[in-house]
């Protein structure tokens, strides 16, 4: 969306994307992305030294962060490595170090319950567009029919969107019995489609939607 | 925005010099003479600095660089020089508190919110339906403006 390059890491040149929190004008918490459509989640800790902490992100992630459902610390800490920068005066003069996500200072990071609220047109068009992407990037879709045991056995299909499960699972044929032993959340999610909610009650923390496979207890 | 020359000699020394130089003007919108315009805006504090407001928490992105003795640059995520954009002279203030809210997740810098109005003796102004831009005089005094007492504070 924006030609300005804000860091290279590594080989990787990351251009703002959208600038998500400013303070005083200056961007504190923003998106970008690099030539291979890969996003991060920036983040500035030290407006004075321009320290940033930088990492890798999803697009699903970003959506659910405008869906309230990750908060702006959330999305930093799902991360297994991170990125801190210290600018210098050119991109070029950057101190850039990669660090595990256990190194990171936690009193650097958005505070708990931290969601992000849209607030802008600016930012509702944002978001709208993030969701635009996914919906037109078919690889993003998944079909879950015949190839799984576990599938065929439940005669179901399911087809999600990964940006927001509970919104597009649909199940067909269900068998009851067999389903009942499956503990998920995207099923809790399902209850109005089904005609008796009471077998589908999940353990919280529990799924069966993991890697893209459907798995069941 | 014709406006007497003199008017500029109120402004601080950067802005005042950009303006005599007509490097840039203010902003079509600009209003010189208006209504006060309630506004909140955030500042550095510290929990426990219960300290009045004052200039220095108005200070513009342009007098910060200076008073810190930092080069005046364009930092991350910024998509203009600030030093050749007129905006970056003013003070921002949000008309309805809400839109700080995203701001006050973030812990670095420490901050509070101050409120009160934004009136045309301290400078002109030009607003958005949310956002105030305010390039305040040198000699502003802001100390109407008042702390808004945090969730912890008794």
């Amino acid at each position: 969306m924006n030609n300005e390059m804000c860091f290279k890491i590594d080989s990787k040149e990351l251009f703002l994307e959208q600038v998500l929190v400013e303070y005083h004008k200056t961007p504190v918490y923003f998106v970008c992305k690099d030539n291979n459509e890969v996003y991060y989640v920036v983040l500035c800790v030290d407006i004075d030294d321009e320290k940033y902490i930088v990492v890798e992100t999803e697009i699903e992630r970003l959506v659910n962060l405008f869906r309230k459902k990750i908060t702006m610390r959330d999305i930093i800490l799902t991360e297994l490595k991170y990125w801190e920068i210290i600018a210098g005066d050119n991109l070029s003069d950057d101190i850039c170090t990669q660090l595990d996500i256990e190194q990171i200072n936690m009193d650097d990071l958005p505070y708990n319950n931290s969601y992000f609220i849209v607030l802008s047109k600016e930012h509702q068009e944002y978001f709208e567009y993030l969701k635009d992407v996914i919906m037109s990037n078919d690889t993003e879709w998944e079909i879950l029919e015949a190839p799984n045991k576990v599938i065929n056995e439940l005669d179901i299909q399911i087809s999600y969107d990964r940006t927001n499960i509970s919104e597009y699972v649909e199940i067909k044929n269900l068998k009851t019995d067999v389903i009942k032993s499956i503990m998920v959340n995207a099923i809790l999610e399902c209850n109005e489609q089904i005609s008796d909610s009471k077998y589908y009650e999940g353990r919280n923390g529990t799924t069966i939607l993991e890697n893209n496979h459907l798995i069941a207890t | 925005m014709n406006k007497d020359e003199g008017i500029y000699l109120k402004f601080p020394c950067v802005l005042r010099k950009k303006m005599e130089e007509h490097v840039f003007d203010f902003p079509t919108q600009t209003e010189f003479e208006y209504e006060p315009i309630w506004g909140y805006r955030c500042i550095e504090r510290e929990q426990d600095d219960n300290t009045v407001v004052g200039r220095n928490d108005f200070l513009s992105n342009i007098e910060d660089f200076i008073q810190k003795g930092k080069k005046i640059k364009k930092r991350r995520g910024q998509t203009t020089e600030p030093e050749d954009d007129i905006n970056y002279y003013g003070v921002s203030l949000f008309k309805n508190k809400e839109k700080l809210v995203n701001i006050m997740h973030l812990p670095r810098p420490t901050k509070k919110i101050c409120c009160g109005y934004v009136f045309m003796d301290g400078g002109p102004q030009a607003t958005d339906d949310q956002h105030v831009n305010w390039w305040l005089y040198e000699d502003a005094d802001v100390s109407r403006f008042t702390i808004e007492k945090g969730e912890n504070d008794e």
